[in-house]
Order: C-alpha cells, then structure tokens, then sequence
C-alpha cells in the first residue's frame, strides 16, 4: 500500500555482521524478515547499505527471496526472485533471477523485473531476455 | 550476720564468679572478629591511565570511587567513566561498576551499560546497552552474552552473542536479532 512507506520498518534475523560508519555495509543473516506494513520481504540474507549515514538500499537474496505486499485496491501480490533490492530513496525494488510475480490478475514472468511498492507499477525486461505474462480472464481465479 | 545470710552472700558470690570465669572463658574461645577486608588502597575522584606493555594508552577512567584489592590485585570502580582508544577515535563506556583484572587485560562492566563508538563523519555514533560486558583493552576487543541494544542513528535492534572489534569499526551479534530500521524518516 502506499502508506506502508510510512510505517515503521520492522527487522528480524539469526545474526548479524555489520559495520560503524556512514558509508558502511551491515549483514543479516539466517531467516531474515522485514516487515513494513503491509510489505513483506523474506531472504536468507540481507545487506543494508548505508550513504553519508542514512540507509541507501537493502540487498536481499533467497533461494529464492519472497515479496509480498498488499495493493491500495486490496489485491495481494506475491513475488519471487534471486535477488531484491529495495531503493529506499526512490521506494522501488528491483527484482533480478528468475523472477515470478503472482497477482489475481495473472502473473508475470522474467530475469529482471522492477516494482513501485507506492503505486504497485512493474516495469519488466530491458536485459536482453524475454518477459512472460499470463493474463487471467475475469472469471478465472489465478493458479 | 545469721548463718543463713551468710550461706546466701557465699552463694552469690559464687555464682559471680562463675558468670565472670565464663564470660573470661566466651571471650577467649570465640577468634576475635577477622578486619572487613582491607583495600590495598582506595581513590575517590580520581583519573587514572593505564599503559600497555607498548607504554602507549590502554585506557583512562575517571570515576568517584576505587578500591585495590590487596589479594588479587585487582580494582572495583563505582560509576566508572572509561575511554579507550582505538584506530578511528574513542570508544566511550559507562557503567554503575566495573572491575578490572589484574595487569588490566579485562574490564568488565556491570549493570547499567552502554558502550560508544567514534563520531562519524555525520557525527553519529553507534551506541551498545546492556547489562554486563567486557573489554579487552589489548586486542580492542569487546563481547558480551547478554542481550544488547544497538542504536545507529534512528535505527536500533537487539540481539545476543555480541563481539566487538574496535579498531575495524566492526560489531558482531550472534543470536535473535530483532529491530527497527529507520528506512524512510516517514517510518522512523
């Protein structure tokens, strides 16, 4: 949802390595969650990254790492991927490696998929490999 | 005086004497009390530096109140305000007290404590509290079993299992982490 970017940013992992510094880089480990209202991100690992002391972008990665959030409409949308990183500048995610994002609407298929967790927009392909989307009919509910 | 008054006199008397040769007797046998445990010697409002073996600054403490322990030859500190340097600046530690191993390889904090690293160039500083920890003033170590709070700007969270290594900048948390990012300063 949109106003999820103004919810608190809950963080949960087994470990962590990180770094004193403004320009540093801190790593979860083990189970890591995040949860920011209605945005859900589960990986097995995460990199925060800091700039001049504010935190830049998340890296995360899973076998695969699962986003989940709830659209202003209501409608959830479910995806999976190698890797996600989540600009916070910007409040986009970029999801590369095998992604596949479900929606009730149909799901879409790619390497590299980016998603505007404020307006829910997915801009796929533009890395050379071929983008799929299966469109549901409106009666249909989505496999 | 009667006889009779006489064989009562006779047997207080008696009975004095034997209260006195029994207390006589109390007070020999019990060891006389052992001294409460004497300091080697104390310091109220003082500042103290300790050198390492390389004759450089291991640390400095301030505090009201220390306490050298003739036997073990270590110190108890009350309200200790410590500094140790490191590679980026100082590390600033607090606690209600703390000890000091002899030769001052350990200083372990207890209770009410929280541990500072330097400034950055934003000049934030990442904050530990917890209720025990120890500094390793040679190696620029610090770790603590407890569970520890880390503060970095807005953003904080918790954990067990904690290793610091001062000069690197770099902390560790082994177990159950748990916290708040500030992401966005909509969500802090």
């Amino acid at each position: 949802k949109s106003s999820d970017r103004n919810q608190p940013m809950d963080i949960s992992a087994d470990r962590t390595d990180a770094m004193l510094g403004d320009d540093s880089v801190s790593t979860l480990e083990g189970n890591v969650r995040i949860r920011q209202g209605t945005l859900e991100v589960d990986a097995a690992r995460a990199e925060v990254i800091r700039a001049a002391g504010e935190i830049n972008r998340i890296v995360l990665t899973g076998a695969p790492a699962v986003l989940r959030q709830v659209s202003d409409a209501g409608e959830p949308m479910e995806a999976t991927a190698g890797r996600i990183v989540y600009m916070l500048g910007d409040e986009t995610m970029m999801l590369t490696g095998n992604v596949v994002i479900t929606q009730p609407r149909g799901t879409l298929r790619g390497e590299t998929i980016k998603y505007d967790i404020n307006t829910g927009r997915l801009d796929g392909g533009g890395d050379g490999a071929r983008v799929q989307m299966r469109i549901l009919p409106k009666s249909a509910t989505a496999n | 005086m009667s006889r009779r008054a006489l064989n009562v006199w006779l047997l207080l008397l008696a009975i004095g004497l034997g209260s006195y040769a029994a207390w006589q007797w109390q007070r020999n046998r019990v060891p006389p009390a052992e001294p409460a445990q004497r300091s080697d010697y104390i310091l109220r409002d003082f500042e103290l530096s300790a050198l390492g073996d390389d004759g450089l600054e291991s640390f400095t403490v301030t505090a009201p109140y220390l306490e050298r322990d003739p036997a073990g030859e270590s110190l108890s500190i009350r309200q200790p305000r410590f500094g140790f340097p490191s590679r980026d600046g100082y590390w600033t530690a607090r606690a209600d007290n703390a000890w000091v191993s002899p030769g001052a390889e350990e200083v372990r904090l207890v209770e009410g404590v929280s541990l500072v690293g330097p400034a950055d160039r934003s000049g934030q500083r990442t904050r530990f509290s917890t209720r025990t920890l120890s500094v390793f003033p040679d190696t620029h170590r610090a770790s603590s079993e407890e569970r520890v709070t880390i503060t970095q700007g807005n953003s904080s969270f918790a954990g067990t299992g904690l290793r610091v290594e001062m000069d690197n900048k770099r902390f560790q948390l082994l177990n159950d982490i748990k916290g708040h990012l500030c992401a966005t300063p909509a969500s802090c």
